[in-house]
């Protein structure tokens, strides 16, 4: 059986590469943050990552839009769309280990559109500029926390115990996990900034989010999760989900690190040795 | 098929460069050529973000006619828009104290 060593979650925001190149107090702040992660999943040696996100209507259009997905080729591009200081290149991915997760899904009643061939956006680019940096080929696996009706945050859950016990049939692979995204973040709607593309609508429930992360209270944040409360949170706050998922797997490794600060509507996380 | 047709509409003009040569040209020309009914073309003319999003258009796809800087909005012109429209959402509130 495969072992998940490590798992991660850091936020995608777009504009996060550049600014953590910059000679400022922030970008170097920012910097910091996503290399204490990087370095629980550095130390994991794994051979594989597996990024656990909800694409933007990018790498699917508004007329096909699967609940679930995942990669099943072997090379992926991207950025699809804007990502500041990242130019679009391909990334390997790891078929083997796609076709395989797409079989245990399939298998246990989810059924996620299989991609042989795609592109990825910031949702997938961003975590990778920042954590894949050996770099490890990479399995995308996508859940629809962008438009509704959304999965709920039970079936997020179990789709996570299902890719768990589905890397069973992967003997002597070391799997690192990592989820995308926001917790409370709206991009586009009526709630953002004067003067920005996006705001914070609820920073008290990225608290909350971050708070159950840190105490392992995944019961009480899947309760919690409810589609009205995503909606509250913002436009694209559904990437909790693909955390709820990431938590499941790694139910059977201590927290090493969580990093949330008030205000803020995401969190800096990694489970694996300390 | 309207705000399925906007939606598109923001996908194209983010992700087919023809469509936003055009979009950029000759905005009411690429319209006639959507299936939009009168008001949403009109609501698109004027950049009347709001009203689009009022009749369902997603906003992750709408503020992309603010990135892409057609239909005379930018960022800062479609963040003013876009705060006059209340939040929507598709379920209710549980019932019980705001």
């Amino acid at each position: 059986m495969a072992d998940i060593v490590a798992v991660a979650g850091v936020p995608h925001t777009p504009g996060f590469p550049t600014l953590a190149r910059t000679d400022t107090a922030a970008g170097a702040e920012l910097a910091r943050r996503y290399a204490a992660v990087e370095e629980v999943v550095a130390r994991a040696d794994a051979d594989v990552l597996v990024v656990l996100t909800c694409d933007h209507i990018n790498t699917f259009t508004p007329d096909m839009w699967p609940t679930f997905a995942i990669a099943t080729g072997d090379s992926v591009r991207g950025p699809n769309d804007d990502v500041p200081g990242v130019s679009p290149t391909s990334y390997a991915l790891d078929g083997d280990i796609g076709t395989t997760l797409h079989r245990g899904l399939v298998g246990q009643d989810f059924d996620p559109v299989a991609l042989r061939g795609h592109s990825v956006d910031h949702s997938v680019v961003v975590p990778l500029h920042f954590l894949n940096t050996r770099p490890l080929p990479v399995v995308p696996v996508y859940l629809n926390g962008m438009v509704a009706p959304r999965p709920s945050a039970e079936r997020c859950r179990r789709l996570g115990r299902v890719l768990r016990n589905a890397l069973e049939d992967l003997p002597g692979r070391r799997v690192a996990v990592v989820a995308s995204g926001s917790f409370s973040l709206e991009v586009g709607g009526p709630r953002m900034l004067p003067d920005q593309l996006y705001g914070v609508p609820r920073p008290s429930w990225a608290g909350t989010v971050a708070d159950r992360l840190y105490r392992g209270d995944l019961d009480g944040l899947v309760s919690e999760t409810t589609e009205r409360r995503i909606e509250e949170a913002g436009t694209v706050a559904g990437e909790v989900l693909p955390w709820i998922a990431a938590a499941e797997m790694a139910a059977d490794l201590p927290l090493a690190h969580m990093d949330h600060r008030e205000g803020e509507g995401h969190a800096f996380a990694a489970w694996g040795a300390g | 098929m309207g705000v399925h047709a906007i939606d598109r509409l923001c996908y194209d003009i983010a992700h087919d460069p023809e469509t936003l040569e055009r979009m950029r040209a000759d905005p009411r020309r690429e319209l006639v050529h959507r299936p939009l009914t009168a008001a949403e073309r009109d609501e698109l003319l004027r950049g009347d973000v709001a009203a689009l999003y009022r009749r369902g258009a997603h906003p992750v796809l709408l503020v992309r006619l603010a990135t892409f800087r057609v239909l005379g909005l930018d960022p800062a012109l479609y963040a003013a828009r876009i705060r006059t429209a209340e939040p929507r959402f598709s379920v209710p509130a549980p019932p019980g104290p705001a």
